[in-house]
């Protein structure tokens, strides 16, 4: 492999990416469309996915958006079977969608709690066997990546979402266990953590923003002083799906600006 | 803002790389990584034979390639390094240390020379040329170091008693997050790229990508994958962590090494 493109190409490979209607799950996709994959991109808010697709369409690949919610057995399901019949079988799963439910660990209810597990841990684990039953089937291998957070290995000491945590230390260890048990089928398993990002999640709807207070504090607590920006988390979820990261798996690449360094 | 482009997000073209231990096994992959995505790499090593047979290969992949004889013991040669580096290249602008060594002595046994020079090839040496590359990885304003580590930064050596080079990889990881908290504000990024099996004359095997019976015993046991990396497998993730697409990333550990320490 002598070149950029038979290392990190995904011509002919059909990506699904979950929760693509805001946020980091935009960038992932378009990251993947910008690799050469196909891809099919999934939310609840199917209507804002259209602008999304034409711009993944304008790189030259097709984009199918799918609409429906990651915590629903059978809408699951439809999505496979639709990115299936729509695109082919789904070789990259970005598992991104999630949800932060924020108030002090006291007060939060049982809904809320459950919520994040269900969305952010459940989701994630039964997307991949969906995917993981294809490909094991197929016999081709495959790649799924999953989105986790910097608070997947240390709290959030910016925003109380004791669910979200929760939740995102378990996917760590859920892409650690799906690693070695598909290990021999050809299926890399990693995760992805961020750090701070402005997505929808952290910004104040009424401000179009992230409240001052926040990211003040985001930025003190992170070596680099600054968040990440548009277009940086691209180049790992790209040499994470790439053929060329076939001895990868297991892995967590943490995209932080050195904020679980200290 | 333009669509992203594989050429946008991983092209080192312009870019001045220097490769420790850079004439053979890892450390001429890693330098001929960076030529493959067009940065200028210059390969620092011992011997002048394999030197002058990497920096063919690495030159022919149509970058310029400056070989660098040099004995990393000699703490004045290292200190003169990035600056040989720059006069040769015009700049500086990714580190990778790669350069390495282990012992193979039971602990209870472990002669304390042996002890010192492990630490002092593998530890003390990335941190010296870090600190003398500062000037040119500031100046380079995406200034990249990569210091090759080994699953043995996280796990212990099941097989082989690697009490000094175990304890040397642990403290080179630790060491990343210390420069890349310490560099941050100075646009210098601080990674490590931690290897699992990738058989190599250094580990004890024939250099041939091939493995003993006790090695190939290890694999089974501890490898999800279940065999050695192969040449070519860390290519991209030396690429992604020199790159334009790596700049939020700093201070991690980047683990290559077919699911040993996920398990």
């Amino acid at each position: 492999m002598t070149d950029l493109q038979s290392l990190f190409s995904l011509k002919g490979q059909v990506a699904l990416v979950t929760g693509a209607s805001s946020g980091l799950g935009v960038e992932f996709a378009k990251a993947m469309g910008a690799a050469g994959a196909d891809v099919a991109i999934m939310a609840r808010r199917k209507e804002r996915l259209d602008q999304l697709a034409a711009e993944i369409e304008a790189m030259g690949v097709r984009c199918l958006p799918v609409g429906g919610d990651v915590s629903a057995a059978d809408q699951r399901e439809a999505a496979f079977a639709a990115v299936q019949s729509g695109l082919g079988p789904v070789s990259i799963l970005v598992n991104n969608a999630g949800i932060a439910p924020a108030g002090r660990a006291e007060k939060q209810t049982p809904e809320q709690w459950e919520s994040a597990l269900r969305v952010n841990l459940s989701a994630v684990f039964y997307m991949s066997q969906l995917a993981a039953r294809g490909m094991i089937e197929r016999g081709g291998g495959g790649r799924i990546i999953n989105i986790s957070s910097a608070a997947g290995y240390a709290a959030n000491s910016v925003f109380n979402t004791v669910g979200y945590t929760a939740s995102k230390g378990g996917v760590e260890l859920l892409t650690k266990q799906l690693a070695i048990e598909w290990a021999k089928h050809g299926i890399t398993v990693n995760s992805i953590a961020p750090g701070w990002f402005k997505t929808e999640m952290n910004t104040d709807p009424k401000l179009g923003d992230i409240q001052d207070r926040f990211r003040t504090k985001m930025e003190a607590l992170t070596p680099m002083g600054r968040l990440g920006q548009d277009g940086e988390l691209m180049g790992a979820v790209v040499f994470l799906a790439s053929p060329a990261a076939s001895y990868v798996t297991g892995s967590c690449v943490r995209v932080d600006g050195g904020w679980l360094s200290w | 803002m333009a669509p992203p482009t594989l050429a946008s997000l991983f092209s080192l073209r312009g870019r001045v790389a220097l490769v420790t231990g850079g004439s053979t096994g890892l450390g001429l992959e890693f330098a001929r990584a960076l030529a493959i995505a067009g940065a200028d790499v210059a390969v620092v090593a011992r011997h002048a034979a394999p030197l002058a047979r990497a920096t063919a290969e690495v030159a022919a992949l149509g970058v310029r390639c400056e070989p660098i004889a040099t004995d990393l013991s000699d703490p004045d040669a290292v200190q003169a390094l990035p600056g040989r580096v720059a006069a040769a290249l015009g700049g500086l602008d990714i580190l990778v240390n790669n350069a390495g060594t282990g012992a193979a002595a039971r602990a209870e046994r472990h002669p304390l020379d042996a002890w010192l020079a492990v630490l002092g090839l593998d530890l003390s040496v990335p941190f010296a040329l870090s600190r003398h590359a500062l000037p040119w990885l500031r100046r380079s304003g995406q200034g990249r170091i990569i210091n090759v580590s080994s699953i043995m930064g996280t796990q212990a050596n099941p097989i082989y008693p690697t009490a000094a080079y175990t304890a040397a990889k642990g403290a080179l990881n630790a060491l990343t997050r210390q420069l890349a908290v310490e560099w941050a504000p100075l646009g210098v990024t601080v990674n490590t790229l931690a290897p699992g099996s990738f058989p190599t004359r250094m580990t004890g095997d024939r250099g041939d990508g091939q493995v003993d019976d006790r090695h190939k015993e290890m694999l089974a046991k501890f490898v999800p994958l279940g065999r050695p990396g192969r040449t070519g497998e860390l290519t991209a993730a030396i690429i992604f962590l020199a790159s334009p697409a790596a700049s939020y990333v700093t201070g991690t550990v980047l683990a290559v090494d077919g699911g040993w320490s996920g398990r």
